[in-house]
């Protein structure tokens, strides 16, 4: 199943606030710590983890979520602490790699500005239902209506691709053990072998999705599916814990362009 | 009441019809069973129903509306809902009661209402505790559930079933059975599609199709009896069907019309107790 920052239920400050505010935070924060460099990026860090700390989002589950990036990370920090000039701090013999003072101090920096980013989006997700989420993302991008983007049928659209990727998951496997049944090497075998049956699991795969679309399709349609305005179950609402975030984002914001800025 | 009056239908790059002249009346709160042998035309005969396909030929209508006209459509299919075969294409939200206010979002319902209309729903059906579930959780008896927790919220006055019990266990096949029997005495029409005698027997009325045509319509017992007595017969007897027939065959004096267990009981019962009667005289 798909690990990386699955949704908890919870009814914590940061679960209960509406979709949009979260959306656009977690946007605005990711697109301010790459903007940031010096003592900025420590409070935003802060700030991240107190998110983290009123969502109640346990430490453990936060680094399970990361876990996969943590590589990513590291290779991002080796890559700066080999390949950036400046005073060599450390020369390794016969090889042409030095390590620089400037080099160590980047690659921390960007790597961990690279799980910052990731702890945004980790948050978003474990704390917004995948329904409150789409939702939040229609009423965000609704001004692009005027513009004749269909974005409720996209945001139907989507909700319904998230909701079917267990299914898709569940059905990649019952083909996988079909077809190892009848003497396809998925696992194991060589590069070309391997190759070849994984065509043996990827048709299958999409003649069903295709069927299914078509069975959907109709269902939809039985259920009174129309394109054109239509009403949701959830419904966000916009109250003092909303201004609330949204003042204590504005103050954030501010600090780190007075710091970047100012000082 | 649902009409059908000289219907054809053929599906595009397809040599023959689906569905050929056919004539039919559904009645208000009809317990309905429908069966033949696969690629008869079932399926399609309920799609007429709720406007998924609209008549090549002939007319289709419910409460008086006519399935070919469009701005008709959202009404029919209020009236009329759809259970498919397979509940996993069917469930579109990402969870329980997101996916049972999917056709009430489609008829624009105020979400206050939609909220309240929903919690009833689930009440209902006892399916409160999986309000939040993800559809890939749910069992398949749940699943057969919650699709048609997303059908009665609309108010249906007919449901149309296609094989709703097919890969069940015996425990979901019950859940589902007597959810259906329920509808009917609340008064809500059902067509029954099957292949099981079983769900025949109950059914206030069977028909068969058979190559796109209803070859017998009326009262289920009298059309299994006839069927019985068919040894090419497309449906398969139930046990005890078999072994009244074979003792009848041996000479037992047993009457032909066992469909069920409880037949069966009724009828040893009446046997054994006019044999003891005999050896006592």
């Amino acid at each position: 199943m798909i690990r990386f920052g699955q949704y908890r239920n919870g009814n914590s400050f940061g679960h209960r606030l509406d979709a949009r505010v979260k959306i656009l935070a977690m946007a605005a924060l990711s697109i301010l710590i790459f903007q940031a460099h010096g003592w900025e990026v420590l409070l935003l860090s802060v700030s991240l983890f107190a998110f983290c700390a009123v969502s109640r989002l346990k430490f453990s589950q936060v680094r399970e979520a990361l876990q996969p990036l943590v590589l990513f990370a590291v290779l991002l920090f080796g890559l700066h602490l080999f390949f950036t000039d400046g005073a060599v701090v450390l020369q390794i013999p016969y090889l042409p790699v030095r390590v620089t003072g400037e080099g160590f101090l980047r690659g921390l920096l960007i790597s961990w500005q690279f799980l910052c980013l990731a702890l945004c989006g980790v948050i978003l997700t474990m704390t917004t239902s995948p329904s409150d989420l789409v939702c939040g993302l229609e009423h965000l991008l609704r001004p692009l209506k005027r513009l004749r983007i269909p974005v409720q049928d996209i945001a139907v659209m989507v909700s319904m691709a998230l909701r079917f990727v267990p299914t898709f998951l569940e059905e990649y496997d019952r083909i996988k053990t079909a077809q190892t049944a009848r003497g396809a090497c998925v696992e194991a075998g060589r590069y070309d072998r391997k190759l070849k049956s994984l065509a043996a699991l990827l048709m299958p795969l999409m003649t069903s999705a295709f069927r299914r679309a078509d069975d959907l399709a109709e269902a939809m349609e039985a259920r009174g599916y129309a394109r054109g305005p239509r009403t949701t179950l959830n419904q966000l609402h916009f109250g003092h814990e909303e201004i609330i975030a949204l003042i204590a984002l504005g103050i954030l914001f501010s600090f780190v362009l007075m710091f970047k800025y100012c000082l | 009441m649902i009409k059908i009056q000289n219907v054809s239908y053929q599906y595009d790059g397809c040599g023959v019809p689906a569905l050929n002249n056919i004539s039919l009346e559904i009645n208000k709160g009809e317990y309905m069973a429908l069966t033949g042998p696969n690629g008869c035309g079932k399926t399609t005969l309920i799609r007429l129903l709720n406007a998924l396909i609209r008549p090549d030929e002939g007319i289709v209508t419910v409460h008086g509306l006519d399935t070919s006209i469009a701005a008709n459509h959202k009404e029919i299919r209020r009236t009329v809902g759809m259970l498919f075969q397979n509940p996993d294409n069917q469930i579109v939200g990402m969870t329980v009661e997101e996916d049972i206010s999917f056709g009430p979002g489609n008829l624009n319902w105020p979400p206050q209402e939609i909220r309240r209309q929903v919690g009833e729903i689930l009440k209902n059906l006892g399916l409160q505790s999986l309000a939040l579930r993800a559809p890939h959780t749910l069992s398949g008896g749940e699943k057969r559930l919650v699709s048609l927790a997303g059908v009665l919220i609309m108010n249906p006055r007919y449901i149309a079933f296609d094989e709703p019990t097919a890969y069940l266990d015996p425990l979901g096949r019950r859940r589902v059975l007597q959810m259906m029997d329920r509808l009917h005495r609340e008064g809500i029409g059902i067509i029954h599609i099957t292949h099981d005698i079983n769900d025949m027997v109950d059914a206030e009325r069977l028909l068969v199709m058979d190559k796109g045509e209803i070859i017998l319509d009326g009262p289920p017992r009298d059309i299994l009896r006839k069927m019985a007595e068919n040894p090419d017969s497309f449906i398969s007897m139930p046990p005890v069907m078999e072994l009244m027939h074979q003792l009848k065959r041996r000479g037992w004096p047993l009457t032909t019309d066992i469909l069920s267990v409880e037949d069966a009981e009724r009828e040893l019962h009446r046997l054994l107790a006019s044999m003891h009667r005999e050896q006592q005289s």
